[in-house]
């Protein structure tokens, strides 16, 4: 296996596993205010879903530039796509803006959604707003992904 | 604009009509009654007293809760069955049900129930006292003592019964042990009254209880021992639990009386809401005054149904006075197709009145950006088939069925945009899909920020319509309308090849905001200031970027699915059960594909609305229109 093709795996671990670890925290945060309101009003497990899954998006977003990683690689099966070390470092740099991007703004939207939690054990028909400000954070998650996959759909092989 | 009129209305009639008159008014269902300044014209208000009626639907509720259902229905049935419906002029008839001697019949059943319930407890209780007792074989009559011995029965620790026989035997004392536990032992002492201070002196060096049987000893018929009261005991709860099963038959015969406790409970809710409702009238000896709103298309109707229902009451319905704008309620009228998506309108907050409804505005952005943001044609299908088969199943009413309405919809928009640019659970439909954002993201992207032009540019357009609105002629053409004829020259002129007349207009468009932005006098300060005001152009820019999530949400779900699709294939390789472990993976995957894509599909469509658009625009801060009306927990009322 060539330098530049452990190099474009390695920005494909990377990008699932930093984002992954911002969304682990994030929903860590925002899963444990959920837990506490439920413990007085266990009825509100519903509409707390929401609120606490938010922050799993990150994840999902490092995941897919991981995977858009793998299929540009050709790793899922077919011939497997052996890139210099220059277009490998690429690939890795490709990674980056999507795995830190996500890293910090899902451990800031778990703390955003988890005190969105504790504004609708006081006022459970407002749920809504608590998503959107959990919203305002992301959109730096997405940026990033953004920048990812025009990065990579940008890398010719 | 898509604010509905609304009239004040001011009624003036006999005080003894009063509560008659409210609780038409619920049966209507069409004004809202407002508080008066009672002490500014010195009218009375009348004193409220509710809980009376608070304690009966506490009781009434409990009852119901209780009682079994007639026809039970089981899960999804029961969560879609529609409530059962009466006719609202039943609604004296139902008071008259007698609910007072149901509920407090069934009371007292439940009362003596928890009675008996007691009493087996006790009966236990005894028992657990006496089985230790169970090997005493003497009739129970000899253990009251003799003339010149004691008798006591005693329970000690398992560990101090050597000590203790090894001590009494020392004295004229016989000792038996009745029976033997793990830890405890039951013993039975005779000595000789004389010893009395010497036995207990012994017995107080350990931890020990007296057992008593002297409540028994008057009891006693014949030679009864402890095995013939077990029985007695035995016998007594038997008949108690006899007794509570005849009592809880009887209790389940009432659950005939069920669904007529649930219309009298509505009845009573709305019983004391007509009563909270007349509470606002202004009174004085002979008369009362109401004041509230009506949708002005309702004005008409109201006044002839009033004039219809009694002579007696004076009824005026006005436009509304200039000081009295900041109390109008707010009540969205926009045509049916449109009505949905009110329901994101009012999670920002109704307009205030004689502001703009955003709602048809933004309709058809957000029907558009939720199908971009989850671009998948079989997700679609599934939420527009489960949410009209909840409304055809449910009926639901209100919020609940805009709502549900609205998911339909953007049902519909992901079946239309998955096609176009996505798949249908991630298998594209490729003759039809225009844009394949994996593939090809940049036309995609265009796309996105195309979008988010027109709309930024349509916020601009409404700022323009409320400055004009507001009186500031001048700022709402120069400034904002500088701005809707700057942005799109300024991109056209980069866009083909920079024609000169649309760099001319450019910079007509930035002159207008920077002489018009400041309404300061001093030329310079105006300038500069202007030229400040240009600076906001950033904002626009940032803005309009914030559209390119479309393109990354459309991505992610499109590739999510993807993957679904793939795990199902190797999964379909397994022997024997591939076939089952895929098919697990596929509807597992795109479940969860689909709550997760269309969670943030809607947030972040939401936010687009939020934000960019409502930002330039949109006041929040109307009052919602609440009509006295029939409000229902268990049934509906129908007119």
């Amino acid at each position: 296996m060539s330098l530049g093709l452990t190099l474009a795996i390695l920005g494909a671990a990377l990008a699932v596993f930093i984002a992954g670890i911002g969304s682990a925290i994030g929903i860590g945060l925002a899963g444990q205010a959920a837990s506490g309101v439920m413990s007085e009003d266990p009825s509100k497990f519903g509409i707390l879903i929401p609120l606490t899954a938010l922050p799993g998006t990150q994840g999902i977003y490092g995941f897919l530039s991981g995977f858009l990683v793998i299929l540009k690689l050709g790793l899922l099966g077919g011939q497997i796509i052996q890139p210099t070390v220059q277009q490998g470092l690429q690939i890795m740099f490709s990674c980056f803006p999507v795995a830190f991007a996500s890293l910090v703004s899902g451990i800031y939207q778990g703390k955003v959604c988890a005190s969105g939690i504790y504004m609708v054990a006081k006022q459970p028909k407002d749920m809504t707003k608590p998503l959107v400000m959990g919203a305002l954070v992301e959109t730096y998650a997405v940026l990033g992904l953004l920048a990812t996959v025009l990065l990579l759909n940008g890398i010719k092989l | 604009m898509a604010i509905a009129a609304v009239k004040r209305m001011e009624v003036l009639l006999p005080r003894t009509e009063l509560e008659g008159f409210v609780s038409y008014l619920q049966e209507l269902g069409i004004a809202q009654l407002d508080p008066l300044p009672y002490e500014e014209l010195e009218l009375a208000s009348s004193p409220l007293e509710l809980t009376e009626y608070e304690r009966w639907l506490g009781r009434i509720n409990h009852v119901i809760q209780n009682l079994p259902e007639t026809e039970p229905k089981k899960g999804l049935e029961k969560l879609l069955a529609p409530k059962p419906k009466y006719s609202a002029s039943l609604r004296k008839v139902l008071l008259d049900y007698g609910y007072q001697k149901v509920v407090e019949d069934y009371e007292a059943l439940e009362a003596k129930r928890a009675q008996l319930w007691q009493n087996i407890k006790q009966i236990e209780k005894e028992e657990e006292f006496l089985k230790p007792l169970l090997a005493l074989d003497a009739p129970l009559r000899h253990l009251t003592g003799f003339d010149c011995c004691q008798l006591k029965m005693a329970e000690v620790k398992r560990e101090d019964l050597e000590n203790i026989k090894e001590q009494l035997t020392e004295q004229p004392a016989a000792v038996s042990v009745i029976s033997a536990e793990k830890n405890l032992a039951y013993i039975l002492v005779i000595y000789h009254q004389s010893l009395k201070e010497e036995i207990e002196a012994i017995f107080s060096g350990f931890k020990f209880t007296y057992i008593s049987l002297e409540s028994y000893f008057s009891r006693l018929k014949g030679d009864e021992k402890v095995s013939d009261l077990l029985a007695q005991l035995e016998q007594q709860k038997s008949r108690a639990r006899e007794e509570i099963n005849e009592l809880e038959k009887q209790m389940t015969s009432f659950a005939v009386h069920r669904s007529p406790l649930m219309a009298v409970y509505d009845v009573l809710l709305n019983e004391k809401q007509k009563l909270a409702a007349a509470s606002l009238a202004g009174l004085t000896e002979k008369t009362a005054w109401l004041a509230g709103w009506v949708p002005a298309s309702e004005a008409d109707y109201l006044a002839e149904r009033v004039s219809r229902f009694s002579q007696d009451i004076y009824l005026n319905l006005r436009e509304p006075k200039p000081e009295e704008q900041d109390d109008i309620p707010v009540i969205l009228d926009n045509p049916e197709v449109i009505k949905p998506f009110e329901v994101v309108t009012t999670l920002y907050g109704l307009p205030r009145p004689g502001g703009i409804d955003p709602t048809i505005y933004l309709a058809p952005f957000f029907f558009v950006f939720v199908g971009l943001c989850l671009s998948e044609g079989g997700y679609g299908l599934v939420m527009a088939l489960l949410s009209l088969f909840y409304l055809k199943k449910a009926q639901p009413k209100g919020g609940t069925r805009l709502f549900m309405t609205l998911l339909f919809y953007l049902g519909l928009s992901n079946m239309i945009f998955g096609t176009l640019f996505g798949g249908w659970f991630g298998f594209p439909i490729k003759p039809l899909v225009l844009i394949d954002p994996i593939k090809n993201p940049i036309p995609y992207l265009i796309l996105s920020l195309a979008l988010g032009f027109i709309q930024v540019m349509l916020s601009t357009f409404l700022s323009l319509v409320k400055e004009f609105r507001r009186g500031n002629k001048v700022t709402a053409i120069a400034v904002k309308g500088g701005w809707l004829v700057l942005l799109p020259s300024l991109l056209f002129y980069f866009l083909l090849k920079q024609p000169p007349l649309l760099g001319i207009l450019t910079l007509v468009g930035a002159a207008g905001i920077v002489f018009f932005s400041s309404p300061s006098r001093n030329i310079f300060a105006r300038f500069f200031n202007g030229l400040y005001a240009l600076y906001g152009i950033t904002n626009y820019f940032s803005d309009t970027l914030s559209y390119s999530r479309l393109l990354a949400l459309g991505l992610a779900t499109g590739v999510i699915a993807m993957v679904v699709n793939s795990l199902a294939q190797i999964a379909w390789g397994f022997p024997f059960i591939g076939w089952l472990v895929a098919i697990l993976i596929f509807a597992g995957g795109h479940l969860f594909n689909l709550a997760i894509g269309l969670l943030g599909a809607f947030v972040h469509s939401m936010r687009l609305q939020f934000v960019e658009f409502f930002g330039r625009f949109y006041e929040a801060g109307g009052k919602p229109f609440q009509p006295v009306k029939l409000v229902n927990k268990y049934i509906e009322f129908i007119k």
